[in-house]
């Protein structure tokens, strides 16, 4: 097949037909991104003597990157992120400290790579005191400014598929943030009214936001962006039952109400093992499925491939637990070739990182993973 | 009685479980006896059940909270009783480490199972693991970490035990998500544990 412009590639395999090769991604997301430590080794390497790329979520130290990086590895996206609130109430405090505009305060350790939540601020509430939290404002305008014309720009002067809005946990994630994520399980069991409240605030809060954003971008986006892990490396975070009775019609809705208002594929970031949630999301309306965190617990491609391959796209899946950080040439390409083996065939995968590329991965096993889809990603997937 | 201790603990219902306690201990029941027939048995199966994936954090989490609400209530008692601790032992995630759940659960299940325990937290210096061991004298040093990049702060933990000439003193439990056990023997750990129950089986298997 004649190469395909990357917007129409990725067009075919998100509606399940083979394009001319696998389409490929890092770096449209704080979940499917590269963190600082990589990225810098990796400009390095690339000869890149005047990298733009800056710190986009910091939790996780990701970076938007520079665009001949993107071009190099050909990535087939680009992203149109929400921005900071003009209001921006986070702030930095004393020993690498950082308060976030929740009120959640985060700590980067001596050495260490990432910010970890040091300060729970919901940690003690009663259910009245949601109400009284300092949340932020929804409707500044700062988050969505220049969204519209920035993906109207890249909709009609580029070929690349457009993603949004990359930024944000969902309403789970940001309830534990808020709450402790020991205290907020155990409050998903006995102290459910409480649970329910704080998760009704976030949801209305995050409808609002992708409202504005949707109304900037919705009709230019291919793929919408949502993460909120609910999932552990060996398990479920919880049953089927508390995730049908707490979490599932907050999601349905969230999921209903971005549907509305954009035809973009929607796509759902939940780390760990979570073959068991996968018929329920299918359900309620999720397209795409990542990271695909082929180190947990059940979560082989080719049975996953088999199972739901035909309603369900797979975008991720390059392990990055052992793989990617510690293997030779060979290894990243015997994994990258197997992941095509396994998901490619029919369409209905994006290839990249289970997950960000972490500091530890060397540059050029991330060449070679790129290197390897343009190789042996291409249609019909013959090996 | 203890069914209903049982049933109480498995729903989280810290409150009721402390009432049936303090009835029991009203009644005459002896401390050791709520503890070892009451709450171990159904604690040791939510363990199994978490194990085997037939339940999940939060229900652990609810028992084990009820469980140290009992506790609470019981462990004043128990010092006039001639305690039996099944051993002492210092337990912290180690530096640059800021996650705390999986330790303290670990934490709950040996002091539940009658180990004496002292938790030192999260982002846990090798000096000062040193410094509370010569004053608390453990039998077992118990570390955890989170991620794989502080992973390799467990073996600098003990590393610095060896340059101290403590090493031999005592006895070293890892955990924690990246942990596995070949990790474990690469570094001379005494044991290596994936979950709370395996840590106390664990933990009594390295110091008997």
């Amino acid at each position: 097949m004649k190469e395909l412009k990357p917007r129409e590639r990725v067009s075919r395999a998100l509606n399940f037909q083979e394009p001319d090769r696998v389409p490929t991604d890092v770096g449209t997301s704080a979940a499917t991104g590269i963190t600082k430590g990589a990225y810098e080794r990796l400009v390095e390497f690339l000869g890149i003597t005047d990298p733009q790329g800056s710190v986009n979520h910091l939790m996780f130290q990701t970076i938007t990157a520079d665009e001949r990086v993107l071009k190099k590895l050909g990535v087939d996206f680009r992203t149109v992120y929400y921005r900071p609130p003009d209001n921006n109430r986070g702030y930095f405090g004393p020993d690498d400290t950082h308060t976030n505009e929740w009120g959640i305060t985060l700590k980067r350790p001596k050495n260490g790579f990432y910010y970890d939540i040091i300060n729970h601020p919901l940690r003690e509430a009663e259910i009245e005191d949601i109400e009284r939290h300092d949340w932020p404002d929804p409707y500044d305008p700062g988050r969505t400014a220049g969204v519209a014309e920035e993906a109207q720009d890249l909709y009609q002067n580029s070929n690349y598929a457009i993603f949004g809005p990359g930024l944000e946990g969902g309403f789970f994630e940001l309830s534990w943030y808020l709450r402790g994520m020991d205290r907020f399980l155990m409050d998903l069991l006995i102290n459910k009214e409480f649970a329910r409240t704080l998760m009704r605030k976030i949801v209305d809060y995050r409808k609002t936001v992708i409202d504005r954003y949707l109304q900037a971008a919705g009709k230019y986006l291919d793929v919408y962006y949502y993460g909120d892990d609910i999932a552990m490396q060996t398990n479920p975070l919880m049953s089927m039952e508390t995730y049908r009775e707490m979490v599932k019609p907050f999601q349905k809705e969230l999921f209903a109400f971005i549907k509305e208002r954009t035809d973009a594929k929607l796509f759902y970031h939940t780390c760990g093992s979570i073959t068991d949630y996968l018929e329920d999301l299918i359900e309620i309306g999720v397209d795409i499925i990542n990271p695909v965190q082929v180190s947990a617990r059940n979560m082989d491609t080719k049975e996953l491939k088999k199972r739901f391959g035909k309603r369900l796209i797979f975008w991720g899946a390059v392990d990055t637990q052992r793989v990617l950080p510690f293997g030779g040439t060979l290894e990243v390409e015997e994994e990258v070739k197997r992941r095509i083996k396994d998901l490619a065939p029919g369409g209905g995968y994006v290839l990249g990182a289970v997950h960000n590329i972490q500091p530890d991965v060397p540059p050029e096993n991330i060449l070679t993973m790129f290197e390897t889809v343009r190789e042996y990603g291409k249609y019909p997937i013959a090996f | 009685m203890y069914e209903d201790m049982a049933k109480l603990m498995k729903e989280g219902n810290a409150e009721g479980l402390v009432a049936e306690v303090k009835a029991m201990i009203g009644k005459g029941a002896e401390p050791h006896d709520i503890i070892d027939r009451g709450l171990l048995p159904p604690l040791q199966e939510i363990g199994e059940k978490f194990k085997n994936n037939e339940i999940f954090m939060p229900e652990v989490l609810v028992a084990a909270w009820a469980m140290l609400a009992a506790l609470a209530e019981i462990k004043p008692l128990l010092v006039h009783e001639k305690a039996k601790s099944a051993g002492k032992v210092i337990i912290g995630t180690v530096f640059g480490d800021l996650h705390d759940i999986g330790k303290n659960l670990v934490a709950m299940m040996l002091e539940a199972e009658g180990f004496e325990v002292k938790d030192l937290g999260m982002d846990v210096q090798p000096e000062k693991f040193i410094e509370e061991a010569r004053d608390y004298k453990p039998d077992i040093i118990a570390l955890s970490a989170l991620l794989s990049t502080t992973m390799p702060h467990i073996e600098k933990t003990i590393n610095a035990f060896e340059e101290a000439g403590l090493r031999e003193h005592y006895k070293f439990l890892v955990g924690g998500a990246p942990v596995t056990q070949d990790y474990a023997d690469k570094i001379n750990a005494d044991g290596y544990a994936s979950d709370a129950v395996s840590a106390v089986e664990k933990a009594r298997e390295i110091i008997s």
